[in-house]
């Protein structure tokens, strides 16, 4: 796990680097597993501004449909449409080929109350749910 | 000589030896300039030629060319790759996958009705209005309420048209902040589903351990906000509300609807009436409970009743009588329509053939029945697997395959194993709210034969699971296909058949 | 008794032992005490088969079916050839009786039906894609809307009034929760103009939708439609009925959207207004955003090709709330009564089907044009099988004249929008009228026009 990812409680990733107001969200690995295999992923349009907590895309399994949420406010400014020819991405590399989009960031400060890695995995033993199902 | 046997893709790999030869498809079997039946005597030259060419078609129309004989055993094959209540026993819970007796299929084939047009003047099709006001009259009573309309085409039209209903209801009494609907969570899909396409915002209420609606939950979530309170009776666990006298008198003293999701006729036909419980609007299925088979997924049909004061709001046009005539009118107060014509016509007249031909005891005997097999066959499972809830069950019940987790049995596997047995398998993973369930509903139609050998064999099934449980996995082996990969399905989907040549004419891809 | 129970009287009882119970009734201790087992208005006993079957015969016997009289009327619904092997083959147990195919091994040949219907429909209509079906052709066009509305998040529908005003009513209805409002596109000549719909057109629109052929009969040309819709981000829907679709250009041809239609002209009987058979294509675009059933191809673990419900995520018993629609029953069983009857009659017969409707009622039209006290709308415009005339007597009075000569004539349009007046008819032929009926029907009224008609 990259230090600079910081976590939500549904499960989302945010990665920015220090001074910079942009970064890429996707959803954590063990988020992946509880989906299994992803079929679709519904990206935002570019430009789209989102509340924090707001649905930003939405992942597809066989099953089931998950929405996924910005863990911040702010701008969609980048998309990876690989996920669009290989949804597989998001479940081989959720961290790195599997990043879903990047948003810029309305107000940093949003960030601090995010888990880091520590948290997240002591959220995770902590028995720390299931994504939540659409 | 010729390829037809053969799979598509030609391969029958390992372990397929049990398995029935699939059926090519209809444009694998199409040859150029073949003709099947001929639907006109000959065609003058020229005659479209009144016509401007830009207004005409231009590309292929894409279907296939066989022969009658040669369509025939096509479709014959591919029934014959496919289960039936007519070939298997169907245990489908929530479906109620009973036998429907063919002489209801007559029925709507009648000269008068099969061949009747929807437009045809009221004074000349006064016995059709007539067969569907005396079954609007025959539902009130079945169902306890003042009005019915016979116009929806399945039961989540049904929820849809009972939520309009709503919606126009407060609005007349200018109650538009009643926005919310609240549902719980073990209710069917469709019923948050038809809430949000009716505008509202849908609230899930929580049930308790023993799947009754959670009444602390219930009374948190309700407000002056509240419009309506959907509930499934008997609940999808096949369960009465403990409470639900208690339910009905504090969504009223809310002002909010109580609404009766009523898809479990099965459950109470000619035993009670949703409208002496207390409820304000119903649906039911036509197709589960009055003698109309599934049809691999439909018609169906969804009539939905209501108390007095929301009558003005039924769906158009209304069917009345004046004097001794039946007459259709649109009312200015009803929610607009919400379907071509007034009603899936066929769906409806089986229906009031059937209770015709029952009687009220035989209506009774249905659902009695019905209780009777279900609570039998959950006796003879309830040590197999756990069963939710206490008690007797309505007519159906839910087992958990959870107990199986360790060995890595799933209920998915329980339902491939019964395919192998020569069964339809239960309804699997709903009510949502019990984990790996299996929901069973035999209906009163299947003997006491049937129900026992179902029991034993259900019950080897989960002793293999625990002493040998790969071969659960590799189930079912004796039907055309294994299991199919979904994720190859759904990733690059394949939704129309890849033989059919194009369309358009080489080198012209698109034109208009 | 007929309740089509199996039960002996002993077994009954044995199994009422294993419950520890001492009567059926007792099976009901758990349900509410409120009204228990209500007197109901049927006799007790009820009726055998042959009494049901002649209790309902007689019901039959007093309407105006196509068996009793000859049928000049469409506007939705429509008399057609039907081959015996339809009912035969939609008959058979496995696919009449079966449920949705949720368990695909048990279920192949209906999934693969329904491929090949899916196959079929989409071809027929020039698009990419259809779906399993839905409830009728005006619940499809709305669906459609829905689909448009979500698409593109704004909630106006231009609306043709080439549509049938009936349908119109029918997406009125059903896009009111999502906050949608239809704005009517007015016919010159009995077609829809470019630029009236331009005129209309701006960034709140979700959709235009118009008709193949109009309901008033007319043929519209939608040359530019798609440019302009295009252009303001709205999308191109077309609600066509298939029969004309042999001829007439398809929705795909025209680089629509969306096309729906009303499947009952291809092989299911008029039936009194239903079940019929609402038809939904798309173009790819849209593969995951239109409601309903959709079956795919795949294969099994051993390489099999196999048939399996996709796309399932979306529907209302994953998503609730969330779903793209809350269908779920449809109408499959109607869905292969269209695939059999397309593959029966072929693309030769469907193409003569379809040429031979349009020959007859322009028999039918140039036969009444020649009647004193007959004005047809719009003759110079093209027509596919149907067509409005004015007539110099009230049509009410006109069709009730005509069914006591055996004639279901035009359809009245008093009370009608658009095109509707008390003194108009909605006229048409479809490819099962003979000669000798248009030339009977064109002199019966004569007959009553001129008030020379024997009563």
């Amino acid at each position: 796990m990259s230090p600079s990812r910081r976590y939500t409680k549904t499960h989302e990733w945010i990665a920015i680097e220090e001074g910079r107001m942009e970064g890429a969200v996707g959803i954590t690995d063990f988020a992946q597993k509880e989906v299994t295999d992803v079929v679709f992923v519904e990206l935002p349009k570019m430009g789209k501004k989102i509340p924090r907590g707001g649905e930003i895309a939405i992942i597809e399994s066989v099953k089931a449909a998950f929405s996924i949420y910005a863990p911040a406010g702010g701008e969609v400014v980048a998309v990876n449409h690989s996920l669009d020819g290989d949804p597989g991405l998001l479940n081989r590399d959720p961290y790195g080929h599997g990043w879903i989009c990047q948003i810029r960031v309305n107000d940093p400060s949003e960030l601090e109350s995010l888990m880091d890695d520590k948290t997240y995995e002591a959220f995770l033993a902590d028995g720390g749910g299931v994504p939540g199902h659409g | 000589m010729n390829e037809k046997t053969t799979p598509v893709t030609g391969h029958s790999g390992s372990g397929s030896s049990f398995r029935p030869a699939m059926e090519p498809s209809l444009w694998k079997l199409s040859r150029e300039q073949a003709r099947g039946v001929r639907p006109v005597q000959d065609v003058p030259e020229g005659a479209v030629k009144d016509l401007p060419s830009e207004v005409l078609r231009k590309i292929s129309l894409g279907l296939p060319e066989i022969s009658e004989l040669e369509t025939i055993r096509h479709f014959t094959r591919l029934s014959q790759l496919s289960r039936g209540v007519d070939t298997h026993f169907y245990p489908l819970g929530s479906c109620t996958m009973k036998y429907n007796p063919k002489v209801m299929d007559r029925v709507p084939a009648l000269p008068g009705f099969f061949d009747l047009h929807p437009r045809t003047d009221e004074f000349a099709m006064q016995g059709f209005l007539g067969a569907l006001w005396d079954l609007s009259e025959l539902l009130k009573e079945v169902l306890g309420m003042d009005a019915v309309t016979l116009a929806p085409a399945a039961g989540a039209h049904g929820e849809l048209t009972g939520i309009l209903m709503a919606r126009s209801y407060f609005r007349a009494k200018g109650e538009t902040g009643r926005r919310e609907i609240l549902v719980p969570d073990s209710a069917h899909g469709t019923n948050p589903a038809s809430a949000a396409m009716g505008g509202f915002t849908v609230r899930s209420v929580p049930s308790n351990g023993s799947g009754h609606i959670d009444l602390k939950a219930l009374e948190q979530a309700l407000s002056n906000q509240t419009a309506m309170v959907m509930m499934t009776a008997p609940s999808t666990l096949g369960l009465f509300e403990e409470e639900l006298g208690e339910v009905v008198r504090r969504v009223r003293s809310r002002g909010a609807l109580l609404y009766m999701d009523g898809a479990n006729m099965n459950a109470f036909l000619g035993v009670l009436r949703p409208g002496d419980l207390g409820f304000d609007i119903v649906h039911i299925n036509t197709h589960k409970t009055l003698a109309t088979p599934h049809g691999g997924g439909g018609p169906g049909s969804g009539p939905v009743g209501v108390k007095a004061f929301l009558e003005p709001y039924l769906p158009n046009p209304r069917i009345v009588r004046e004097g001794k005539e039946f007459r259709m009118v649109d009312r200015p107060e009803s929610i607009g329509s919400i379907r071509s014509f007034v009603g899936s016509s066929g769906v409806l007249l089986r229906a009031l053939a059937y209770m015709r031909m029952l009687g009220k005891h035989g209506l009774r005997r249905v659902a009695l029945y019905a209780l009777l097999n279900a609570n039998y066959l959950k006796k003879k499972l309830e040590d197999v697997l756990p069963v939710t809830g206490e008690g007797l069950c309505a007519h159906e019940f839910v087992l958990s395959a959870k107990v199986l987790e360790k060995e890595g049995v799933r209920a998915i596997d329980i339902a491939k194993a019964l395919l192998d047995e020569g069964y339809y398998a239960p309804t699997v993973y709903f009510p949502l709210i019990v984990p790996e369930a299996l929901m069973i509903e035999p209906t009163e139609c299947e003997s006491r034969t049937t129900l026992d050998g179902f029991a034993r064999d259900f019950r080897r099934i989960v002793e293999r699971a625990r002493s040998s449980p790969d071969e659960l996995h590799e189930s079912p082996s004796k039907t055309p296909v294994g299991r199919p990969d979904e994720v190859r399905a759904a990733r690059d989907p394949i939704l129309t058949d890849p033989l059919r040549p194009s369309l358009f004419p080489p080198g012209n891809a698109q034109n208009g | 008794m007929a309740d089509f129970i199996p039960h002996t009287q002993s077994e009954t009882r044995e199994m009422l032992d294993v419950l520890g119970l001492s009567s059926l009734e007792d099976l009901v201790g758990a349900y509410p005490k409120a009204g228990l087992f209500p007197e109901l208005p049927l006799s007790g006993g009820g009726l055998t088969e042959r009494d049901v079957l002649s209790e309902m015969k007689r019901l039959a016997s007093k309407n105006a079916g196509a068996s009793s009289v000859v049928v000049f009327r469409g506007g939705g619904s429509y008399e057609h050839f039907i081959p015996e092997a339809v009912p035969a083959l939609i008959g058979r147990g496995e696919f009449l009786t079966s449920y949705t195919p949720y368990q695909p091994e048990a279920s192949q040949g209906l999934l693969q039906a329904i491929f090949e219907f899916q196959t079929a429909i989409s071809s027929v209509y020039g698009m990419d894609l259809s779906n399993a079906s839905l409830y009728d052709g005006a619940t499809a066009a709305a669906e459609a809307c829905l689909v448009a509305i979500r698409h593109t998040g704004r909630t106006v529908l231009l609306v043709s009034d080439g549509l049938d005003p009936s349908i119109s009513n029918v997406i009125k209805t059903y896009v009111e929760g999502l906050g949608g409002r239809l704005v009517t596109v007015p016919l010159v000549e009995g077609t829809t103009r470019l630029s009236d719909l331009e005129e209309r057109l701006d960034g709140n629109c979700a959709a235009f939708i118009g008709a193949i052929p109009t309901f008033w009969g007319t043929v519209e040309n939608f040359t530019g439609f798609r440019a302009a819709l295009e252009s303001r981000g709205a999308l191109f829907l077309l609600h066509a009925n298939p029969h004309s679709l042999s001829v007439l250009k398809s929705p795909g041809e025209w680089q629509a959207d969306l096309g729906t239609g009303e499947g009952q002209p291809l092989g299911i009987p008029m039936m009194a207004g239903g079940p019929y058979l609402g038809l939904l294509t798309a173009s790819r675009a849209f593969m995951r955003k239109i409601p309903g059933r959709l079956v795919g191809q795949t294969a099994d673990a051993e390489g099999r090709t196999a048939y399996v419900l996709t796309l399932q995520a979306r529907e209302q018993h994953i998503r609730r709330e969330k779903a793209n629609s809350n269908v779920c029953t449809n109408e499959t069983l109607l869905s292969l009564a269209a695939l059999a009857y397309l593959t029966l009659v072929g693309p030769q017969g469907f193409r003569e089907a379809g040429e031979t409707s349009h020959v007859n009622a322009a028999r039918l039209m140039k036969g009444l044009a020649g009647l004193p006290g007959v004005r047809i709308l719009f003759p110079r415009t093209p027509h596919f099988h149907e067509f409005v005339v004015e007539l110099s007597l009230p049509a009410r009075d006109v069709s009730r004249r005509l069914l006591e000569m055996g004639y279901l004539g035009g359809l009245p349009l008093e009370g009608w929008p658009v095109l509707g007046g008390s003194n108009r008819m909605l006229w048409c032929a479809t490819e099962v009228r003979t000669s000798d009926e248009i030339r009977g029907v064109v002199s019966a009224v004569g007959e009553i026009l001129s008030g020379r008609e024997a009563r």
